[in-house]
């Protein structure tokens, strides 16, 4: 059983003459730990794939498994549950809540959950210091470079511990350093923390650490690639592969 | 300015939402200013009628040197007179009743004459308050028929339905009864009271009367004497021009309900402001990264102004048009509400609403003005950063707590009030009141932070856990400024509400004591016209005798009277002209205590009623008191009838039936003497325990039989019945409120409705990592909360505050008060402001929870 099963997958918006089919049978099986990349051309229907593997919103055909589960068949309120306890989202901007400190924000799934509000900040703060924001509790969004916002939404992506973290182009409103050091991160998460991670990119450099790519374009996975080591000969690679669809 | 106007344009069409809800927050501010204003004339002219009518004044009385009947013509003229309020002319004749006609009767005492009076029933009824017993009054359109008394119809055996003849120079005129009003009571001929053009017709004198009565529409001394003789210079010597003598007391009454009034209408301008300036606030606010964009591409910062003032232009515009006509409409049906209640309860009619071209003028100028500066104002500012700055996304940026100007100002102004709120001088300290007031709104950006951090932690650990009461609070904390200008919508409201209640519970629990302990007898025998006892007919103490001699009744006490004037000269002096006219009231020393009681201010019940039977010492009201500045020890000089007489003022003392007017309370023995007065003007009995309440009240009733004048009732009753006249008559106040309320609540949801459009994506984010709909609905609802909270708590510390100077500076304008704390009131604004927040986050929450997150999430910021 994979962390994360999508079958047969469509989602089509609109009706009649205007409908836009952004998914075509999408069909995708994560692993427990591994690190997979989204790639394709705007409008190719990768965010659309990551909400629906976030249970955001319903597809128009198909089924999304999380460890086991179908969401199809569950209510808005139990959706929500499962997305506080077995996923964790990254998104590209406006990732934070500016009102609260880092801390308070790495900690909302667990109080959103009901958990007490010290237990939480105590399991945030675990996670701050993980993502290498161990002093950083204190401020509050508008106080932390781009880069740091970003690792404190990965701690609050993995503050409930849950299976499956998904990333909407969590690199895209980051300078080129910053965007690497995400990557790293998300990389450790998979490798050394064992969650699995689903991560839509269009920059070949950042997909380039994933351990496998899927190429989607007209809301089709148009080929797959997997790699077995992760530097910039395969950023090229994966470069040149991109170029080639 | 072409390309400004395009774009202005493309704007408001483009962002139909948005435009909506601005438009509506102008439609909102307008409504409330102008409907508020076009009712407070009505509501101010009711007040003064009632009072005024009350009192049965008319401002001048206009009559022909020769004393004949004059063009009615003349009363056209007057009422252009400006400053007039209303002017009614009346046409009377006597009219012989021709015993053929009238027979006497075993029971009856027909009346030899009656007068036909001619009355304008609208202006009429706006000059004096015509009570009906039975039927209705008279209208324009009536002809052949008539109202009349209810002593004229026992005397002439008539009923409501029932026709009568009268001779009048145009022959015999049938006319049928449609009203029947309270049987008369003081001395002259008994009324007919027909419309004045039948009068007319019947007199053969048309279109003429024989008196004008006119009442003017200010109070103000000054401005009276300058109408009084503006109108004997615009009528000439042919007329004599009456003018009463200013009762201090009835102009103490209507100041002081002038100034609530117009504070109603002042308030309603403020709350209108702070409407539209706060949603303008937001809209540039939003509007920041486009500005940025637009000038990154090259358009000039004059321009980028000009789009935004001639968007604040059109919907100014709009929003006043419509604001005027939903705030008539308003006016107009809150009016025809309230005059059911006012005619039901107090036979009063309520104009419509009062639109002068200066209360549009200002309406407009407002509502456009306001929408232009609070559109200019933040889109300067939003000018003056560099476009990259503008383009830069916001991530929400939390405003700086720095205390500004405004918390400074608001700083002094606090220390101006606590040292002025308790000086000794009325100016100072209503000033004080005022100044706290305004301190408060000052302060308001400053204690967002705290106070709802206060509320914050309640509201954690009560219904919104998870978290979702700290992410409320910390979402109005982001923008104290706009929560602390919502919020104040509410403060002024309930401010208003709390300080208009301590006044009330102060009167209601003063009056309440002394009803109560003026009443406190099992029966009352009650004269027509209780507490103006001049016009009362007494009855001799034989009635008295025999009610004591009723085997049922234990005691009896009874009330004399006499008018007389008080000096307050320490020894007899020659000159008296200017002393203060007074009743003079005999009570019986030693029964009067058990069935009545006078509330002392000074004094006491155990020495000053013994004082009384011992030599010539009197009790004064409150009023006496305040009049004469007379003081338990003073002597004062009464001018009787019989001459000067000195007397020695042993206490203050107040009861219900006479506190509003300058009294003192003799002796009987002493009336007797001094006024050669025996008359009994007033009567109470108590039973013996356990004795036949029935049987007690059919010997009563027998006896009363030769006492007409008298009415038997029950102390219960009477003081129900007041009680009720006494709740009505503040109807009109409620609903003032109830037009103050909304306002606040409009502010709260339109506060809300930006808040969530504002944080759509913010709001898809938590959705996305797990908040459930509730949870989201919850977080709306403990910002709403929080919002009406702080308004509550401000508002109720303000209201307070002004509560208390009003009442302790009642006395300055006629009334000594006791303050009483309003916990009813407190209560009511507390459960009001719950409410509200409930209310006002209903659909802004709702829309929130509903929202799709995958479009949240995509929602241009
Ligand atoms: N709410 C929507 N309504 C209509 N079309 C949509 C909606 N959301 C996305 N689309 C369309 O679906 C396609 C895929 O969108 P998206 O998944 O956002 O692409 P990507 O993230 O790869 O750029 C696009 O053509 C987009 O225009
Ligand atoms: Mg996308």
């Amino acid at each position: 059983m994979g962390i994360l099963q999508i079958d047969e997958l469509s989602k089509r918006y609109g009706e009649g003459e205007t409908a836009v089919v952004a998914l075509d049978r999408v069909s995708v099986k994560i692993e427990r730990g591994e690190f997979v990349a989204v790639m394709g051309p705007s409008g190719c229907g990768k965010s659309t794939l990551l909400h629906l593997a976030g249970g955001l919103d319903r597809p128009t055909s198909g089924r999304v498994l999380i460890e086991g589960t179908d969401l199809s068949g569950l209510s808005d309120g139990k959706v929500a549950a499962i997305r506080r306890r077995k996923i964790g989202f990254v998104f590209q901007f406006f990732n934070l809540i500016p009102i609260l400190g880092a801390e308070e924000n790495a900690a909302l799934p667990l109080t959103l959950d009901g958990v007490s509000p010290a237990a939480a900040r105590e399991k945030a703060r675990h996670w701050l210091a993980k993502v290498g924001l161990a002093n950083r509790g204190g401020n509050r969004p508008d106080q932390l470079s781009g880069g740091q916002q970003q690792r404190v939404a990965v701690a609050r992506a993995l503050v409930a511990e849950p299976a499956l973290v998904l990333a909407d182009e969590p690199t895209g409103n980051l300078d080129s350093r910053a965007s690497e050091e995400l990557a790293a991160l998300l990389r450790q998460v998979a490798a050394e923390w064992g969650r699995s991670v689903l991560m839509v990119t269009h920059d070949a450099r950042i997909a380039a650490y994933a351990d496998r790519i899927l190429f989607l374009k007209d809301g089709r996975v148009v080929d797959e690639t997997r790699l077995s080591a992760h530097g910039n000969d395969e950023g090229r690679l994966v470069r040149e592969r991109m170029e080639k669809l | 300015m072409k390309t400004a106007m395009h774009l202005a344009l493309r704007y408001l069409a483009g962002r139909k939402l948005r435009t909506a809800l601005t438009t509506l927050a102008v439609v909102f501010g307008v409504f409330v200013f102008f409907g508020m204003n076009a009712v407070l004339p009505s509501v101010m002219a009711t007040f003064q009628h009632n009072v005024q009518s009350a009192w049965g004044q008319v401002d001048a009385t206009i009559t022909h040197q020769s004393g004949e009947a004059f063009p009615a013509s003349v009363g056209a003229k007057l009422s252009a007179f400006p400053g007039v309020r209303v002017v009614s002319g009346f046409l009377s004749r006597p009219v012989n009743l021709p015993p053929s006609l009238y027979p006497a009767a075993k029971g009856r005492r027909i009346p030899s004459a009656v007068s036909l009076v001619g009355i304008a029933p609208k202006e009429a009824a706006q000059i004096r308050t015509y009570t009906l017993e039975e039927g209705r009054f008279l209208t324009d359109a009536d002809a052949g028929h008539a109202v009349i008394t209810a002593s004229l119809a026992h005397a002439l055996g008539l009923a409501l339905g029932s026709s009568f003849a009268l001779p009048t120079p145009s022959g015999m005129a049938r006319l049928a009864v449609v009203g029947i009003r309270p049987a008369r009571s003081s001395p002259g001929n008994e009324e007919v009271l027909i419309p004045l053009r039948e009068a007319g017709r019947l007199f053969g004198s048309p279109d003429r009367v024989s008196a004008l009565e006119v009442n003017f529409d200010t109070f103000d001394a000054t401005r009276r004497e300058s109408l009084h003789a503006g109108l004997r210079a615009g009528l000439g010597d042919e007329y004599k021009i009456g003018s009463p003598a200013t009762g201090t007391e009835l102009f103490a009454t209507l100041k002081l309900g002038m100034y609530a009034i117009n504070l109603f209408g002042l308030v309603a301008m403020a709350m209108g402001a702070f409407i539209i300036l706060n949603t303008y606030r937001t809209v540039v606010a939003e509007r920041r990264r486009d500005l940025g964009m637009l000038r990154a591409l090259g358009a000039d910062g004059r321009t980028l102004l000009a789009v935004l003032l001639i968007e604040g232009f059109l919907q100014g515009l709009a929003g006043t048009l419509v604001g005027l006509a939903v705030g008539w409409g308003f006016a107009a049906a809150l009016l025809a509400g309230l005059s059911g209640i006012m005619e039901s309860f107090m036979h009063v009619r309520t104009g419509g609403p009062v639109v002068s071209p200066l209360l549009v003028g200002i309406t407009a100028v407002l509502g456009i003005g306001m929408t232009l500066l609070a559109a200019g104002i933040p889109a300067r500012q939003a000018l003056r950063i560099s476009p990259l700055e503008a383009l830069r996304p916001v991530e929400g940026k939390t405003a700086a707590s720095r205390p500004g100007k405004g918390f400074w100002a608001g700083v002094l102004l606090l220390l101006f009030a606590s040292a002025a709120v308790w000086n000794p001088s009325a100016a100072v300290s209503l000033c004080g009141g005022a100044a706290f007031l305004l301190a408060l709104l000052l302060l308001a950006p400053t204690l967002v932070r705290p106070i709802t951090a206060l509320f914050g932690g309640l509201l954690s650990r009560t219904i919104a856990r998870d978290g979702v009461g700290r992410l409320a609070q910390g979402q109005l904390a982001r923008q104290p400024s706009r929560s602390a200008v919502t919020a104040s919508t509410t403060l002024l409201a309930l401010a208003l509400l709390v300080a208009t209640g301590s006044v009330m519970t102060s009167i209601t629990e003063h009056f309440l004591g002394m009803l109560k302990a003026t009443l406190a007898s099992d029966y009352l025998l009650i004269p027509p016209t209780v507490s103006v006892w001049a016009s009362d007919v007494g009855a001799k103490p034989e009635l008295a005798e025999k009610i004591r001699a009723l085997p049922e009744v234990s005691l009896v006490s009874t009330l004399r009277f006499a008018s007389a004037s008080l000096s307050s000269r320490p020894s007899m002096g020659k000159e008296l002209s200017g002393d203060t006219p007074v009743s003079v009231l005999g009570i019986d020393p030693a029964s009067f205590p058990k069935v009545s009681a006078l509330r002392f201010e000074s004094g006491n019940a155990r020495l000053a009623y013994p004082a009384l039977a011992s030599g010539r010492n009197l009790i004064l009201n409150g009023s006496a008191a305040s009049t004469t500045k007379l003081h338990p020890g003073d002597r004062a000089v009464l001018v009787t009838a019989r001459g000067l007489r000195e007397y020695r003022v042993v206490a203050i003392g107040n009861d219900y039936l006479n506190a509003k007017l300058v009294t003192a309370y003799v002796s009987q023995e002493n009336l007797r003497e001094d006024f050669g007065k025996i008359e009994d003007v007033f009567l109470q009995f108590n039973l013996k325990p356990g004795a036949d309440a029935a049987r007690a009240e059919m010997g009563v009733r027998t006896l009363l039989e030769d006492y007409p004048q008298f009415r038997l009732t029950r102390s219960q009753k009477y003081l129900a019945d007041n009680l009720a006249t006494f709740y009505s008559a503040f109807g009109a106040l409620y609903l003032l409120f109830i037009i103050l309320a909304v306002p606040s609540l409009l502010a709260l949801v339109n506060t809300l409705a930006i808040g969530v459009f504002e944080r759509t994506r913010e709001l898809g984010m938590l959705r996305a990592i797990g908040a459930t709909r509730g949870q989201v609905r919850l977080l709306v609802l403990a910002e709403a909360m929080l919002l009406s909270s702080l308004g509550a708590l401000l508002g109720l510390a303000a209201g307070g505050v002004v509560g208390r100077v009003l009442v302790s500076n009642a006395e300055h304008l006629g009334f000594t008060l006791e303050y009483s704390f309003p916990y009813v009131w407190m209560l009511a604004s507390i459960a009001i402001a719950v409410a509200f927040g409930a209310l006002a986050a209903y659909f802004p929450g709702r829309r929130a929870a509903r929202m799709q997150i995958v479009e949240a999430l995509r929602h241009e910021g």
